[in-house]
């Protein structure tokens, strides 16, 4: 019998197999117990930086209010607008989910623990962040609402835009590491990890992860004071609890990859791989949280121009810069790539911020061409003569 | 970008310091003195009574008209338990006993202090007295013989069954000249008699010393009249 | 009419653009975040841009003018408090300084000093709202929570002065309520402090932070000539430059004594209008400051008939709310119930101007324009 059972067990195929299905149980318990620490951080984040605890009374800490908050979607009504396309509104939060858990098979929890350590392991989870913009488009559409419809194709703008720098962003770290794979990513940051050498890499990339996952600032799509909830608007229950799941997956994905490209994945001293792992990707959603906490949203127009105008030259400058100095220094290129990021990732906020408060000077010199006017032009008071008044005229 | 993390630097100080939030329930705050939000009666200190009279000055100046307050009038100084020496509650017993010149029962304002309940007295002979008396006067002073005063609970019996309101009935009861409305009795009693207020029908020391052996009614106790 | 039909986006010569575009009404309801209180808007969109907004007001009147027809001169102050209820001793101020120019009442001068005390530290209570709900608006969480913690204790104060958080009824015909309770003054001056370095917070982080230039700079543009004619007073009118605040050009209790000063910007957009607000923040605490130092000694109300009868006639008397002029014009018939009130609210003047302010703006100005014009509907629509 156990003969039999080692002899199935060596087998590569079924290893493969019970591997995967093993990485996948790991990163659906990941993720799912991630989305809960989350939803409960979010609001305990959120409220220390007011000056306010979160949630204190359900459970120690409130820990217990992201099990309560869970099960409160679980139990509510199923509500399907009547005019609703009812095939696609079923898969459209599906859509949006699905392709944030397959990304989790590629990245690299540990050395070992890892579902596929594919050769593509880089491209692979921004190209499924692709699919999450047609599954937006999808719910707008199939709620039969002019709202969600807005907000969707806002979504579907602000995503597709974001989309691109996010890439390329990333270029300058394939340059140094000369793979795609992310397990020989981290590999190579032995050394240094690439946050100290492409700082501006990194800045870039976070930028576009926090617009990609519909985070502040870039929240627009999904505030409640503008246009309700954007193009979550029809769903209820457990079909907003996907989406919300699929957002909070997405900003998990995100920060393991920031983790993993740029702060040496599960590389540290004395922890396992995976503890050191897990707490980068913390420190990264702690960031997301912040940056929310702290920063309010950006226009619309505003935001499509940051991506096209600032974020893509920037990037391509990035490329272009790093690409220069691999050349001109086959052997040793880290160091002035570190120095010309560092540089540019100086130039672009001190360049940012002057052009904002170059904005503040244009509308003071417009104020400036008024014709001046003080209390005297204000027209004087309005004198009621004896006899005039209500009273009078009455009586 | 630089306000940006500024604005950061300032959140995450915000983080670590401490928080403001009072947890309501377990901590309240002391309200200042001067509080005017929680609106109650009120009782005096030392003797437990309501300080409310029922002047009705707070409806009348409320601007939303937001008060109503509904009472029973008495017809004597309130009844207050025997004071300690050193307090500063009066002890009314002998201003009681100064105040009241005569010796004999008095005609009063028509109500009484304890609450009037219809269910006791056998009241049967009340359903065929008006058309044996033939007029309301005649019931009335029938009434009056029959008790020696016209009680309040029989009032409001005839009342109802004639319907009219307790009112008319004491303005039409009002033109005897030997009109008698219940006697009066000592302070707030409110169940020491237990609705028999034959024991008040005494003259007015009598009637004192007889709510003198009642005892206290703010010590829970309930006697029914004594004699 | 035409004689052409001439449909959305083309021009006069008859070619299309090669978008069809179509306008499309949108409701910012009454219950709705942002809109601060009970207002609807009705908003024309063509896209992005608005082509039109109509206010809809009165889902907050609750007839306070013709209630306070029916009620004395006295009962009447605690409605007046409800007006701007962000701010109440403004209110009152307005209403009682009406009725005492209607008797020509001298207030002693204790009393002045208080209610300059207790008017800028209401100032300031509504511009913390003003400030927090407007950035609020935007999408920042926190500055409104540091805020409101520092209202938390001016109204904590007011607590221990008057005995109520929002419905004041501090101030009478002829003076105010109550005198200082002990240890009032020194709470207050230690309050002061602490305040001046929480408004230096809030300006680190708002004034720099570039998001907050892009949502407000350039936004909402109220020029002088605009302002004067739609009537605005205020703050609004302040950040486009016009040197307009009724503490000096008509000057009332003892402002004058106190060496007040106007505070201006010039640039006339929401972020002008904000740094407005902030400068006022910070002359209000001079003022509480300087009034306290300088408080004389005397009654705190004149001695007044029982009954309050002032004479036959009408008067006008305003003062500077935080939102702008806050006028009461009064007619009293003599006897001891008002014949008429008539408020002149700021919030509902200065709202006119919303339609012409966010024609050719965007969708997410309209909140960024209503929170800087900050509007109270209590006082809109009473």
């Amino acid at each position: 019998m156990t003969e039999f059972v080692q002899q199935v067990l060596s087998d590569p195929t079924v290893q493969r197999v019970l591997w995967l299905i093993v990485t996948l149980l790991w990163s659906l318990l990941f993720l799912l117990t991630s989305v809960l620490i989350l939803i409960w951080g979010e609001r305990k984040v959120l409220g220390f930086v007011q000056d306010r605890y979160g949630p204190h009374h359900t459970g120690k800490w409130g820990l217990l209010q992201s099990p309560v908050d869970a099960l409160k979607m679980m139990t509510k009504e199923d509500v399907v607008p009547l005019l609703a396309d009812r095939v696609v509104f079923w898969l459209a939060p599906i859509a949006f989910f699905a392709p944030v858990l397959a990304a989790f098979v590629v990245l690299p929890f540990s050395d070992v623990l890892v579902g596929a350590d594919l050769n593509i392991g880089l491209i692979y989870p921004l190209a499924l962040g692709s699919i999450g913009v047609v599954a937006i488009i999808a719910a707008g559409w199939c709620s039969n609402s002019k709202y969600s419809l807005l907000g969707a194709f806002r979504s579907a703008a602000q995503m597709i835009s974001y989309e691109i720098p996010m890439v390329l962003s990333l270029v300058p770290v394939l340059l140094l590491s000369n793979s795609l794979s992310l397990q020989s990513i981290i590999r190579q940051q032995e050394g240094i990890w690439f946050i100290l050498v492409l700082p501006f890499a990194f800045l870039t990339f976070f930028i576009c992860g926090l617009a990609e996952t519909n985070r502040a600032p870039f929240d627009f799509p999904e505030t409640e004071s503008e246009l309700v909830a954007g193009f979550m608007t029809e769903y209820s229950g457990m079909r907003w609890a996907m989406f919300y799941l699929g957002e909070y997956g997405n900003m998990i994905v995100v920060s393991a990859l920031a983790a993993t490209l740029f702060l040496g994945g599960w590389q540290g001293p004395l922890l396992p791989g995976i503890v050191w792992f897990i707490g980068k990707v913390y420190v990264f959603l702690f960031i997301f949280l912040w940056v929310r906490a702290t920063l309010p949203r950006v226009r619309v127009d505003q935001l499509m121009d940051f991506a096209w105008k600032w974020l893509i030259p920037a990037t391509l400058l990035n490329i272009a810069v790093v690409a220069t100095l691999a050349l001109v220094f086959p052997s040793g290129y880290l160091i002035p790539i570190g120095i010309a990021n560092w540089l540019l990732s100086g130039g672009f906020v001190w360049s940012l911020t002057r052009y904002m408060q170059g904005r503040v000077e244009k509308s003071k010199r417009l104020a400036a061409a008024w014709a001046p006017m003080g209390t005297a032009e204000v027209p004087g008071k309005i004198v009621v003569a004896a006899g005039e008044g209500v009273l009078a005229r009455r009586s | 970008m630089l306000g940006v993390f500024q604005g950061l630097k300032i959140t995450i100080k915000h983080f670590f310091s401490p928080k403001v939030t009072r947890m309501y329930p377990y901590e309240k705050r002391v309200l200042p003195e001067r509080s005017r939000g929680l609106i109650q009666l009120i009782t005096e200190p030392e003797t437990g009574v309501l300080k409310c009279e029922a002047c009705l000055l707070c409806e009348k100046v409320c601007p939303p008209r937001a008060i109503t307050i509904r009472y029973e009038e008495r017809n004597a100084f309130r009844w207050r338990p025997l004071a300690r020496p050193k307090s500063k509650a009066a002890y009314y017993r002998p201003r009681e006993v100064a105040a009241y010149p005569y010796e004999g029962p008095r005609p009063l304002s028509p109500m009484v202090l304890a609450p009037v309940s219809e269910a006791d007295g056998d009241d049967a002979w009340l359903d065929g007295l008006l058309e044996e008396q033939g007029d309301l006067v005649g019931a009335l002073r029938a009434i009056q013989e029959r008790y020696g005063h016209l009680p309040r609970r029989v009032l409001m019996k005839l009342a109802r069954n004639l319907g009219v309101s307790v009112s008319e009935l004491f303005s039409s009861a009002s033109l005897s000249p030997d009109l008698r409305l219940d006697p009066i009795s000592d302070g707030f009693v409110a169940g020491a008699t237990n609705g028999d207020s034959s024991a008040l029908v005494l003259p007015g020391p009598q009637a004192l010393q007889a709510v003198e052996r009642q005892p206290n009614p703010s010590q829970g106790g309930g006697a029914s009249g004594a004699e | 009419m035409s004689e052409a039909e001439i449909l959305p986006g083309q021009t006069e010569d008859g070619s299309l653009p090669s978008v069809f575009t179509e306008e499309f009404s949108l409701n910012l309801g009454p219950q709705h975040p942002s809109t601060h209180g009970v207002l609807r808007l009705l908003v024309r969109l063509s896209g992005e841009i608005v082509v039109d907004c109509k206010p809809y007001l009165g889902y907050l009147h609750r007839g306070v003018e013709k209630i306070l027809e029916n009620r004395t001169y006295m009962q009447g102050i605690r409605y007046v408090d409800q007006f701007d209820y962000v701010s109440g001793m403004l209110n009152e101020h307005s209403y009682v300084g009406a009725v005492e120019r209607l008797m020509q009442l001298e207030v002693p001068r204790r009393a002045e000093y208080l209610r300059v005390v207790v008017d800028e530290l209401s100032r300031i209570c509504s511009h913390l709202v003003a400030i927090g709900t407007a950035l609020l608006d935007l999408g920042a969480w926190t500055p409104i929570t540091y805020c409101f913690r520092d209202r938390e204790e001016i109204l904590d104060l007011f607590e221990e002065l008057c005995g109520s958080r929002l419905n004041f009824n501090y101030h009478r015909v002829g003076g105010v309520l109550f005198d200082l309770p002990e240890g009032w003054v020194a709470k207050c001056l230690s309050f002061l402090a602490r305040f001046e370095r929480s408004l230096d917070e809030l300006e680190e982080f708002v004034n720099g932070n570039e998001l907050f230039i892009a949502r407000l700079v350039g936004v909402g543009v109220i020029t002088p000539e605009m302002g004067i004619a739609y009537g605005i007073s205020g703050p609004s009118i302040r950040g486009s430059g016009v040197n307009f605040d009724i503490r000096t050009y008509r000057p009332y209790s003892v402002y004058t004594e106190l060496g007040f000063e106007p505070q201006l910007a010039t640039a006339g957009d929401c972020f002008a209008r904000y740094l407005v607000r902030m400068a006022e923040m910070r002359e209000s605490v001079r003022m509480v400051r300087r009034a306290l130092e300088g408080l004389p000694e005397g009654p705190v109300r004149a001695r007044m008939p029982h009954y309050l009868l002032p004479p036959k006639g009408e008067t006008y008397f305003s003062i500077e709310s935080s939102k702008g002029e806050l006028g009461v014009y009064l007619i009293s018939d003599g006897t001891a119930n008002p014949y008429r009130v008539k408020v002149r609210p700021p919030s509902f003047v200065n709202l006119q101007i919303l339609p012409e302010l966010v024609k050719g703006q965007k969708v997410a100005d309209i909140v960024a324009i209503l929170g800087s014009i900050d509007v109270v509907m209590g006082e809109v629509d009473r």
